[in-house]
Parts: C-alpha cells; structure tokens; sequence
C-alpha cells in the first residue's frame, strides 16, 4: 500500500540532480593526468589508506599525498562552478 | 577509510590554507556523493568476470560481423547461380493447346545423377473444371509413355514449375500435358 504522506526519500529530481552531478565528477576523472588518477580510484572506491596506496603502487608514501592533494585541486578546477 | 570514505584530513594534510581546504573538501564530498564509475578500471583488481564480459561482447560483436559478411556471400552466390551460374538450358519444347493456351518448356542439363531438370510454363490454362491436376507426360506414338511431373493452373491462367525427368528423351517422340486421369491433351508439342 503506498503511505498517504510523502516521504523523506529522495525525490525523481533529486535523483537525476544527483546523477548528472555523478556523471559530470566521472567524467572530470577523466581528466586527471595518470599517475594521479589511481590515487583517487583507490582512496576512494577500493577504501585503500593512504599507505596501502603506496604499497599498492609501489611509491613513496609522500608521494601518493602530494598527488593526491594535486588531484583534488585539479578536481576542483575542472568542476569549478558546478558543486555547490 | 571509515563509512563515510576516506579521512580527508589524512587526504590533504594540515597545511592548507582555509579557502583551499574547502575548495578541495567540496570535491571530496562530490567523489563520496558520485560512487565509483559504472565500470571501474582494471588497475582497481576488478573481478575477473569484468574482464570476460567486454571479451566476450567483442566474439558477439565479431560473430554477427562475420554472419553478415556470410549472409551477404550466400546472396552474391545465390545470385550468381540464379543469374547464370546455374544448370545450363539445353533445349526449349514450345507447346500449344486449345483456347490460346501456350506453354515452353526449358530443359536444362543432365545432372550426375542422370536426371533433367525442367521448367514448365503456362499461360491461358485455367484450373482445370474438376480439380484435378495437369500431367506432364512423354509421348511415343500418341500414347502417354513416361509422367514427368504434376502442377496446379495458377487463378491467373500463368503457371511456373519445375520438374525433374530422369528419362532418355530419344527413346520418345513427343510431350503432353492432360488432365489427371484423362488421356485428352490440353497442350501438345
């Protein structure tokens, strides 16, 4: 039986804004110079710490910070304008 | 990691200064929002069934190009065939009945089977009254010797079908077509 109130889920709106934002965060990935893509791949989606990452990759735990602090600010560069 | 994703603060470190850190905090909280890409790359150790499905989408790929390319071979040899590559004709047996009804019959080369294809054609020879099918027969002597095949007159009075006669022409000296059962020719040679 459907409730008889809206709920506090997300409507259809929401969910494409989220989509599109989604796909525009995909795509800005794309972009991200190889040696620093990964670092965000596996930070964020394989749950990886920043030390499992150097071990992961075989480099310098200070180098896995540096790219990973260059890949968020090139992040932010290319979706300028479009997070809120 | 913890729930929410990776320590952002491990991430960056300390020293940012405050309008930097919330410029890259935004897009931290845009990666946790966005979740992976529907097809993660293979650096990531992805199961090995990702790596399958691509693999075996490009065999689908290539075994429908390669029916295609099949398809599109059959027809030009079909074709071919049609258009001449096929038995070649060895005689044409005019024939003529009553009422303007004409009919040719192709005779093409013996196969290595000893067999002669043919193909007859009608034109104004209607149904016949009773229903009963027309006979191809060979004739020696005014008499019904060898059948070679049985056809249905088309409505329109235009009729094509092949036959097939495994008969040595010379040992005869004519062709009719009747009615089943009836002896009375409705085209002769």
């Amino acid at each position: 039986m459907f409730p008889d109130r809206p709920g506090n889920d997300a409507g259809p709106p929401d969910h494409a804004e989220a989509s599109w934002q989604a796909w525009q965060v995909h795509r800005a990935l794309e972009v991200l110079p190889e040696h620093e893509r990964p670092v965000i791949e596996l930070a964020y989606w394989r749950g990886l710490s920043q030390s499992e990452i150097a071990d992961s990759l075989g480099i310098p735990l200070g180098t896995v910070k540096t790219r990973t602090r260059s890949a968020l600010a090139r992040l932010a560069n290319e979706l300028d304008g479009t997070l809120e | 990691m913890n729930e929410r994703g990776p320590d952002f603060d491990e991430l960056v470190g300390p020293e940012l200064e405050p309008g930097e850190r919330e410029r890259l905090l935004r897009v931290h909280r845009a990666l946790l929002e966005a979740g992976p890409p529907p097809e993660l790359p293979s650096r990531l150790g992805a199961p090995p069934i990702s790596k399958v499905v691509p693999l075996a989408r490009r065999r689908r790929v290539g075994l429908l190009a390669l029916a295609a390319a099949l398809g599109v071979l059959a027809f030009a040899v079909g074709y071919l065939v049609a258009e001449g590559g096929g038995p070649s004709r060895d005689r044409v047996i005019a024939m003529t009945g009553s009422g303007g009804a004409t009919g040719s019959l192709e005779i093409f080369a013996i196969d290595e089977a000893g067999n002669w294809p043919m193909r007859l054609h009608v034109s104004g020879l209607a149904p016949s009254a009773s229903g009963r099918l027309f006979e191809l027969w060979l004739t020696d002597e005014g008499k019904l010797e060898a059948l070679c095949g049985s056809f249905r007159a088309e409505v329109e009075g235009t009729t094509s079908v092949p036959m097939n006669a495994p008969y040595r022409f010379s040992e005869f000296d004519g062709w009719v077509v009747v009615e089943e059962g009836s002896t009375t020719p409705v085209l002769t040679t």
